[in-house]
């Protein structure tokens, strides 16, 4: 027994001897490939993970919704763990399970494996639903676990999926000048608020990483991400659903125009309440094109001149090439990318900030209010029209035009506003002197950035005068609004200081920022920037503007039951040659409380020359908005409304087909009264503030242009009678009737 | 009378000690080892420390206790006791308390043991009284196969739902059997055709496989085990064992360095092994190794010269279970024979285990006791 006690003794002590020599056999062979393979699973279990954060909301007034961020998931694709497995296990299974779960095409699959065999990290697909990545995740388990139970060792492996927002636009393309789009990613924005407030909307990413704490043991650290804060914007939906209504009914039923945009602010607080142009686009897929504007051929027109710039840019000291070389340089696909580029900043184009033009009669308020501040004229200061102004530098002499050629009679300021007329304007401007005119253009903000809070605001510092070189010719036509340029929201702005006793409030279109939890961080107080004129000027104004709507140029704007006031305008657009108008109309409403101001512009309607300058065309649009804005703000009317104009009972009988075609109808007489004869179109014109400049020679002014157009412009119907007008717009009149029985 | 006094008894205090010691560090490594994961699922890093210090306590003074008993006790109540471990093992079976995969828990009066390692030191106990009670018959083929039925048959049924304890009592059983007697033939057998087994299970297997007798996944452990990296699902818990050992080198990464351990599921149960390698390198390992082949020494010499048979064959299974313990244990985590849950003794973590052992140890030391010193 003892000897076989020894035994086992020594049966036990071989055995860990042989094990050593095992412990040993391992260190020995191993050591430096082991050590390598620990070390890149360390690094692996180091590597930090970013969490991305949510992108702050973009609200409406009210606290609807117009951009949001929404959880998607990205499919990841590992090729290298789906080749790991030994007789390429993995990789059938994989795809099988891609195929038959998600539909995704087999052949693709497979030459994405073959190609990226060495990559970890492929992102096959975007933006996929909770619903698809947990379905699928559950598929990849149970199929996992038939597979072992049946002894199978295929397996599905390397698929993974990594958290994502998406920006969602719940309402598509409104107000999608104001809102602008993210990057996918959620770090940079594109117009609008998007791109103005991006450092507000965004947030920081959190973090997941592992570090080795002072006791060296892993610890695994999550930092939450921290969400972006959401904006509250100033927009009211309803009133930029109403704005984008009318403004595509103009666009699409009626007669159309190049473009044409619309501004609706409140004046008390320089609120911008809806804002938006017929350049539409797809929030939600910002970069599509509609095929049938954007033909690959006018793309290709368009990038061949772009090409032409990026090649002067690219090569500076070479010789410049022209539009027909640019195929020698660049690939036809090059070309048509440059296209989409200039296509896209097109369409993406916030007319109301960006562009500037000439803004015609409306500025005439803004030249009446100076001089009054000024005490250059009173109301009562009467000038004497004859139809034109005779100015003489000593070697040319030009003949600027009133609408009405047999002129205006002796008329004061009020009358003068109400059939716009320049000859009082001028004498206005005269009287104001060219130094006061153009300190006051600037107290009203033109010349100067608004400073509204949304990006790619027009810099117009440049086209306007200074005192210096504005000669007494320029003056003249400055008074009036043409020779210099404005943006729209200038416009409004200098509008919502007249009518609201003087304040300049700085335009803007965001109200509140709420933190992620919905706590209100920062409120934005309306801003007075500075004081335009005093309280009298602004009640003679109100009045003025009001008698312009009640008995002048503006009568169309009218709204049963409210007190609307408004201005009209239509500028001759450079080159004058061309006869391209820019017609207007700024209204505001209830003229003894304005609570809003909408301004609409129509650039260039498709009708041919002077049929063009029908600012009955803005009014229209204006009028509608006005309509539904006061109704939406359930600002009290003064006297009875019309029924008809009721939006409930508009919506519920769909009149809004009859309106439209009525319109038509209307509008396209008006249209063909312009072919047919040129008389004829001066009439219709009549409604509207006569435009006499017509260039000639130079680009932009010269003297002589002033008395070719005053010529061609044959004004035989006095511009602001009312009853001429009446006359004039019969039809229109009776269609608008009959609107609104 | 007054001769009598003149006896000196010894006490092994050299396994006591060396039991202490190896306890000592078994808590510093199972510290360093499950720290990380005790930090992460428990919110304490000495969650596993503190328990596993609480055992060790109650084992050593279950040790000092079992020390001061006489042996011989165990011989009168080897049957009750036998009894009443097999109950347990049967009402684990019925009524267990699931944990990693398998019901291997009893919970009686809020504690909870794995009635497995009871049934270990109760079938060292059965077999010593019986092998005792049939003394010289024991040469006898009829008696050696009833003695060693009293071991197999429990082993079969606990391998059931734990392959590797099974593989213990049956180890211990054959061991203890082999000794007593004097066959040696049919056990040099039994061991050859073990070695055997053991040489030509993956030729076998792959045969197996190759004619369709066999599917794959009922031999996934035997090709794992030869071949682990191409079945790193099956084998993760055995590959990261291999890294850490390799990785450890000569010297290791010093104490608490371990990397492994982040990664290794339960790195303080069966795998700590691997983790003393990549921590205390070759030298280490070598070093506990030395540890445990002193204990098993100092356990043959108290078996060889126990005062009579009880103690010495009592001794000889308890050396068994601690040696065949070690060597699967290093083994596994080696890779030298296929994966099976085996704990370290005095190192792994696991309150039954580690309280159980100091009790055979316990035992030992009452053996050692009797022991007549020759002056």
């Amino acid at each position: 027994m003892q000897r076989k006690l020894a035994i086992t003794l020594g049966v036990i002590m071989l055995a860990l001897i042989a094990l050593i020599v095992a412990i040993y056999q391992l260190v020995k062979n191993n050591s430096e490939e082991y050590n390598k393979i620990v070390l890149s699973q360390r690094q692996a279990s180091y590597d930090s993970r970013t969490i991305p954060f949510r992108r702050g909301d973009i609200m409406d007034r009210n606290g609807t919704v117009l951009a949001t961020s929404q959880k998607v998931y990205n499919l990841i694709i590992d090729p290298r763990v789906i080749h790991s497995g030994e007789g390429d296990r993995y990789v059938e299974p994989t795809i099988q399970a891609l195929v038959s779960f998600f539909g995704y095409d087999e052949n693709e699959l497979r030459t994405l494996l073959k190609e990226k065999a060495d990559k970890s990290y492929v992102k096959y697909k975007k933006e996929l639903s909770y619903d698809e990545k947990s379905g699928f995740e559950t598929y990849m388990t149970d199929k996992n676990k038939a597979y072992s139970s049946s002894g199978d060792k295929s397996r599905i492996r390397g698929i993974w999926f990594e958290d994502e927002y998406k920006r969602m636009y719940p309402y598509g393309s409104l107000a999608c000048n104001i809102i602008g789009f993210s990057s996918a990613d959620g770090s940079t924005g594109t117009g609008g608020v998007e791109q103005y407030y991006n450092d507000t909307l965004m947030g920081v990413n959190g973090r997941e990483y592992g570090y080795l704490d002072s006791d060296t043991n892993l610890q695994s650290v999550l930092k939450e991400p921290s969400d972006g804060e959401t904006i509250v914007t100033t927009i009211n939906t309803n009133i930029q659903m109403s704005l984008e209504k009318y403004l595509n009914e103009w666009q699409t039923q009626d007669v159309g125009s190049k473009v044409a945009a619309a501004i609706v602010m409140d004046p008390n607080n320089g609120e911008v309440l809806a804002m938006g142009s017929t350049n539409q686009f797809d929030l939600n897929n910002p970069r599509e094109l509609d095929t049938s504007i954007y033909t690959d051929s006018y793309l290709l027109e368009l990038g061949r001149k772009e090409a032409v710039g990026v090649y002067k840019r690219e090569h500076p000291d070479d010789e410049p090439i022209t539009v027909d070389q640019v195929s020698k340089y660049y690939t036809n696909d090059e070309i048509i990318s440059y296209g989409k580029q200039v296509a896209w900043n097109q369409m993406w184009r916030n007319v109301a900030i960006s562009d500037t033009y000439e803004p015609g009669s409306t500025a005439k308020s803004i030249t009446l209010a100076a001089a009054l501040e000024e005490h250059a004229i009173t109301p009562s200061t009467t000038f004497n029209c004859e139809g034109f102004i005779a100015l003489s530098d000593g070697i040319h002499t030009w003949r600027i035009r009133c609408h009405n050629h047999d002129g205006d009679g002796v008329i004061d300021a009020e009358t003068g506003l109400m059939r716009s007329c320049n000859v009082y304007l001028m004498n206005t401007a005269f009287a104001l002197g060219a130094e006061n005119f153009v300190k006051y253009q600037h107290i009203f903000g033109f010349g100067e950035k608004t400073g509204i809070d949304l990006p790619a605001e027009a810099d117009t510092s440049s086209l306007v005068y200074s005192p210096d070189n504005l000669g007494r010719t320029t003056l003249a036509t400055n008074s009036f609004g043409q020779n210099y340029n404005v943006t729209m929201v200038q416009m409004a702005a200098a509008y919502c200081s007249i009518v609201n006793g003087g304040n300049y409030y700085k335009p803007h279109v965001v109200k509140q920022i709420l933190n992620a939890n919905g706590t209100v961080v920062q409120d934005v107080k309306p801003e007075i920037l500075r004081t335009t004129c005093s309280k009298s000027t602004s009640d003679f104004l109100r009045e003025a503007l009001y008698q312009t709507v009640e008995g002048g140029t503006g009568t169309k704007a009218k709204i049963q039951g409210y007190k609307v006031g408004g201005k009209t305008g239509t500028a001759e657009k450079i080159p004058r040659s061309a006869k391209n108008y820019l017609v207007s109309f700024i209204g505001f409403a209830p003229v003894e409380d304005p609570q809003l101001v909408v301004y609409v512009i129509v650039d260039t309607p498709n009708l041919v020359g002077e049929a063009q300058a029908t600012a009955s065309f803005a009014i229209f649009i204006e009028r509608k908005i006005m309509n539904d804005a006061l109704q939406f703000l359930n600002i009290a009317p003064s006297s009875e409304t019309d029924p008809e104009d009721n939006i409930n009972a508009k919506f519920a009988q769909n009149p809004e087909g009859i309106s439209n075609d009525t319109m038509g109808e209307q509008v396209t007489t008006a249209g063909d009264e312009g072919e047919t004869s040129e008389g004829e179109t001066a009439e219709s014109e009549t409604d509207e503030d006569g435009n006499v400049i017509t260039p000639t020679s130079a680009p932009i002014i010269t003297d002589e242009f002033y008395e070719e157009g005053g010529e061609e412009l044959g004004f035989n119907l006095p511009d602001a009678v009312p009853g001429d007008e009446d006359t004039g717009d019969t039809a229109e009149g009776e269609t608008e009737t009959e609107n609104q029985e | 009378m007054s001769k009598k006094k003149k006896i000196k008894h010894f006490f092994d205090y050299s396994l006591l000690i060396s039991v202490f010691f190896i306890t000592g560090l078994g808590l510093i490594v199972m510290y360093s080892a499950s720290g990380y994961s005790a930090q992460n699922s428990m919110n304490d890093a000495m969650y596993f420390l503190k328990r596993q210090a609480a055992f060790a306590l109650v084992g050593i003074a279950v040790m000092l206790g079992v020390s001061r008993i006489d042996y011989h006790i165990y011989g009168k109540f080897s049957f009750p006791l036998f009894a009443i471990a097999m109950g347990f093992q049967v009402a684990t079976a019925a009524i267990g308390v699931a944990s990693h995969g398998s019901a291997r828990w009893l919970s009686v009066g809020g504690i909870r043991f794995q009635p497995a390692e009871i049934v270990k030191v109760c079938v060292i106990i059965q077999l010593a009284t019986l092998i005792t009670h049939h003394g010289l018959k024991m040469n006898e083929w009829k008696k050696i196969m009833i003695t060693a039925a009293w071991g197999m048959l429990p082993a079969v049924f606990i391998a059931k739902s734990n392959l590797s304890t099974g593989m213990i009592v049956a180890g211990i059983t054959f061991f203890m059997v082999w000794v007593s007697c004097k066959k040696v033939l049919a056990f040099a057998a039994a061991g050859g055709f073990a070695m055997f087994i053991y040489v030509f299970a993956y030729p076998a297997a792959k045969l197996l496989q190759r004619l369709n007798i066999l599917q794959e996944y009922q031999l996934t452990r035997i090709f794992a085990w030869k071949d682990p990296s191409s079945y790193a699902d099956e084998t993760f818990q055995t590959l990261q064992g291999l890294y850490a050992i390799g990785s450890g080198g000569i010297f290791g990464k010093g104490l608490g360095e371990s990397v492994q351990k982040f990664l290794m599921p339960e790195a303080q149960n069966d795998m700590i092994f691997t983790i003393i390698c990549e921590e205390l390198g070759l030298f280490g390992a070598v070093s506990i190794i030395l540890i445990y082949a002193f204990i098993i020494y100092r356990l043959y010499d108290d078996a060889r010269n126990a005062r009579d048979l009880l103690g010495s064959m009592l001794v000889i299974g308890i050396m068994c279970h601690v040696a065949l313990q070690v060597i699967l244990n290093i083994a596994v985590a080696t890779n030298t024979i296929p994966n099976t849950g085996v704990t370290l003794p005095f190192i792994s973590y696991g309150g039954t285990s580690l309280v159980i052992l100091m009790g055979e140890i316990g035992i030992a030391l009452s053996v050692s006791r009797q022991i007549r010193l020759e002056t």
